[in-house]
């Protein structure tokens, strides 16, 4: 069990200040950090590796303490038996494979240790890199390797930067997988660092979301990507779309009320909001489905027509941007946009479930 | 320890020296004004032991004749290679023969205005209230005098008369492992000032000019080594022949021996 | 003559050169790899040899070892042993004349090595030691092993500091340089241009050998 809390600040020249003040527990076996860039979560791993000292606070695995500013101890890096794999895998350029995961491993016939190098690296399918370098192999490979050397060294915790960011996007879920499967088999527990909401729900027992220097919500991940609780969290997990607006009508049995955002309505699910509210909600991009025609027979509270304005490739997917009157965010497989013939000035309708709209206080 | 430095870099000065001569008498030359006698100029080489003798009889040279000179002073080997080497040198004096000789034989000096001028001879220097025990050459014979500083023989000629004295008085076998080669004669006495070598063979006319900064611990008998004459001579191909016979005629008469008689050296007789 | 110079030559600039590579990379890396203030000041003392013409340095040099220098004077009074003149002296000019070149190019090639690999490093359980010796110098030897081809050259052709602390003393502390300008200077010109063709011989011979070995890794 891993418990954190300690406080930093970082001054940059211009004289502004970030503050990074956490506090929070590791229970689970593979936990998630999640959070945009700049919002310190590579900070809080190194704190827990012992490359940055904090200024206050204490860091604790168990009963070993790593870090407590009260009795002025700080237990060097490489005491704390903490693995670390960073985005690019910084495997030494000048050691083959092998010698990068014999690299950390402690006592033990060399025999024995070339041994459990190879089932190593053959768990992950990789024994065919063992004698090669690491210019010789592929992002993925070379992540596997990072692991595996990580592991090799039998840490107590092991750490992930951003692992897949430098992956392409074809091995990034296989490698996701592997990770699990990983943590799974070797029993350590594994803190994963990302900014990208769908690995975190992946591979993930539990999620911090970390904004602005603090941890915002935590929690199983599904809850808290589905159901942000305010703005601040919304954006912290990805909300692309949060709207300001008025409530109108009260909900009648099926809990439903209309939303004024002056330019258009929106069916939203509040409880007991008296009309003249002022309220705010936050919609997925990736929860908006576009049509090329009217439909009236369904299920969805929301129909709204809109023009497409700009059209911008993410990976697989395309975000749109269509204005209703306000501008929505919208995110559909670049498929979906071939097969209904997308482009900038089609007029489009946009459904969206009435429950889709989340209330964020 | 500022004009040993001084001494020393000269050393290396002396390439660029050379090249720096070549462009500044390049210059001169290339004007009509180093045939006429009015404020003409000539660039003298001459041995570093001549140095204070010659610069006094310079400032008499300009009152009479309004010729600057420009001296050049240094080892004689290098002053040799450097007028080989094609340096526009008008006069060269040297401490020694041979090196003289050698230009004679390559056709460089015009030899009716080689003459020898003075005399010089050796003394054994220690340094200044060490409380030596040294008080002749043959002291310098037992191993606890560890370091015996002498010009370079092959390119120093106070080194190769100060071997020949050595060799002649039987002393050469016990010391020679103990000798240190300067590469002037300046430089031994900078050597013996400091403390470095524990004595020093340098010129007579040197302990003159070094004003108590070493002791003499004996003359040399001038039997045993030389004679050490200073020959003059005018180099061929001087752009100005005129300004530099005349030199060397001042130095040859009265008031220019009275000089360098002042700082020790003797006619050549 | 010449063969004991050619012997003398190499003895000094061996050792000299190992004395260099040890006390340039290690000042290297403590420059490249540690903060603390007067650091670039160091830096400029360091640099001081390769700046300043070489008979100032030998200057300075014999005012701190000679036999009333600051520190030979004590040297001498307990043993009667200074080490002007000697041999050792040559070593001592040719290293101080070389050591600001390995501590630049040992400084640039320790510095060139990502930080984060050390980081690794400790990561893995690694002390400092260990790391420099398995991580950071492996990452740097080329760069190091430039630097000491550039130190060796110039302690090879080290002359005016030698000139100064060591003096020319045939047998004993006449190096190559030494020889090829006092042959040059009595008129020996055969003598010299032996020695001078042995000199660039050696020199490049050893350039050529280390780049070989050096750009081995490179593939085509």
């Amino acid at each position: 069990m891993l418990s954190v809390n300690f406080q930093k600040e970082f001054r940059n020249g211009g004289g502004r200040s970030f503050k990074l003040d956490v506090a929070f527990t590791v229970n689970h076996a593979l936990t998630v950090l999640f959070g945009p860039s700049g919002s310190g979560k590579t900070t809080i791993l190194r704190s827990i590796a012992g490359v940055v000292v904090p200024d206050s606070g204490k860091i604790a695995l168990g009963d070993r303490v790593y870090f407590d500013s009260s009795a002025r101890l700080n237990v060097p890096m490489r005491h704390r038996e903490v693995g670390f794999v960073f985005q690019d895998s910084l495997l030494f350029p000048h050691l083959t494979a092998e010698a990068n995961v014999l690299y950390g491993m402690k006592s033990g016939k060399d025999r024995e240790k070339r041994k459990r190098v190879q089932e190593l690296l053959d768990l992950f399918g990789i024994l065919h890199t063992l004698e090669r370098f690491p210019r010789e192999l592929s992002g993925g490979e070379q992540q596997r390797v990072a692991l595996a050397r990580a592991l090799a060294s039998q840490p107590a915790l092991v750490l992930l930067d951003e692992p897949l960011s430098a992956v392409d996007v074809s091995t990034r879920s296989r490698l996701l997988q592997e990770i699990v499967e990983m943590q799974r088999r070797s029993n350590i527990p594994f803190i994963h660092v990302t900014h990208n909401a769908t690995d975190a729900v992946r591979a993930g027992d539990w999620v911090l979301i970390l904004d602005q220097g603090r941890i915002v919500q935590e929690g199983l991940p599904l809850e808290v990507f589905n159901s942000p609780h305010s703005v601040r969290l919304a954006r912290a997990v990805g909300t692309e779309n949060i709207f300001a607006g008025t409530v109108l009508s009260q909900s009648g049995d099926d809990g439903i009320s209309l939303l004024d955002l002056k330019a258009c309505q929106l069916a939203v699910s509040f409880n007991g909001l008296a009309p003249g509210t002022p309220a705010t909600i936050g919609i997925r991009a990736e929860d908006i489905i576009v049509c090329r025609e009217r439909i009236t027979q369904t299920s969805a509270r929301n129909l709204l027509q809109g023009i497409v304005k700009t059209m911008i490739p993410d990976g697989s997917k395309m975000e749109l941007v269509v204005d209703c009157g306000v501008d929505f965010k919208v995110s559909i497989t670049r498929q979906a946009v071939m097969s209904l013939s997308l482009q900038p000035g089609a007029v489009v309708y946009l459904l969206i479930k009435a429950s889709a709209c989340h209330t964020l206080s | 320890m500022r004009q040993a430095w001084q001494r020393r870099s000269q050393k290396f000065g002396k390439l660029w020296t050379l090249r720096a001569l070549v462009l500044v008498a390049l210059s001169y030359l290339a004007g009509p004004q180093c045939t006429q006698a009015a404020g003409s100029q000539i660039l003298v080489s001459a041995a570093v032991s001549l140095k204070e003798a010659f610069n006094q009889i310079a400032i008499l040279y300009k009152q009479q004749s309004g010729t600057r000179i420009t001296f050049n002073f240094g080892a004689s080997g290098e002053l040799e290679k450097q007028i080989e080497a094609g340096a526009p040198v008008d006069v060269f004096a040297s401490a020694g023969e041979k090196e003289m000789q050698e230009l004679q034989t390559k056709g460089l000096i015009d030899p009716s205005t080689k003459a020898d001028f003075v005399r010089n001879s050796l003394a054994l220097v220690v340094p200044a209230g060490s409380g030596s025990r040294i008080h002749s050459f043959r002291d310098l014979a037992p191993p606890q005098v560890k370091l015996i500083a002498i010009g370079n023989p092959r390119t120093v000629p106070a080194g190769r008369y100060a071997k020949q004295l050595l060799v002649n008085e039987h002393l050469w076998p016990q010391i020679h492992s103990r000798l240190v080669f300067a590469e002037d004669v300046r430089q031994v006495l900078d050597d013996v000032d400091h403390g470095e070598v524990d004595a020093g063979i340098v010129y007579a006319t040197d302990v003159e000019i070094a004003h108590g900064k070493v002791s003499v611990a004996a003359r040399a008998p001038s039997g045993d080594y030389g004679p050490i004459l200073y020959p003059i001579a005018v180099v061929k191909g001087s752009g100005n022949a005129a300004g530099a016979r005349g030199f060397v005629k001042l130095v040859l008469s009265s008031s220019g021996m009275n000089i360098l008689k002042k700082f020790g050296f003797l006619p050549a007789k | 003559m010449i063969w004991s110079a050619f012997k003398l030559s190499l003895r000094v600039v061996s050792l000299a050169t190992l004395l260099v590579g040890v006390t340039g990379t290690a000042f290297g890396f403590l420059l490249a790899k540690r903060e603390f203030r007067a650091k670039e000041l160091l830096d400029s003392v360091l640099t001081l040899p390769m700046v300043l013409p070489p008979t100032v340095t030998g200057y300075y040099l014999i005012l701190l070892l000679g036999r009333r220098g600051w520190l030979g004077r004590y040297i001498y009074r307990m043993t009667g042993w200074s080490v002007a003149f000697t041999w050792e002296a040559a070593v001592i000019a040719a290293t101080v004349m070389a050591f600001p070149i390995m501590v630049k190019s040992a400084r640039a090639a320790i510095g060139s090595v990502d930080s984060r690999y050390e980081m690794v490093s400790f990561s893995l359980g690694k002390g400092e030691f260990e790391t420099f010796f398995r991580v950071t110098l492996p990452l740097a030897i080329r760069g190091l092993v430039a630097g000491l081809v550039l130190s060796f050259a110039r302690a090879l052709g080290e002359f005016g500091a030698t000139l100064m602390l060591a003096g020319n003393i045939p047998g004993k502390t006449q190096t190559m340089p030494l020889a090829i300008y006092e042959a040059f200077i009595s008129g020996d010109d055969r003598e010299a241009q032996f020695l001078a063709v042995i000199l660039t011989v050696t020199s490049v011979a050893v350039i050529y050998l280390t780049n070989l070995l050096s750009h081995s890794g490179d593939r085509a």
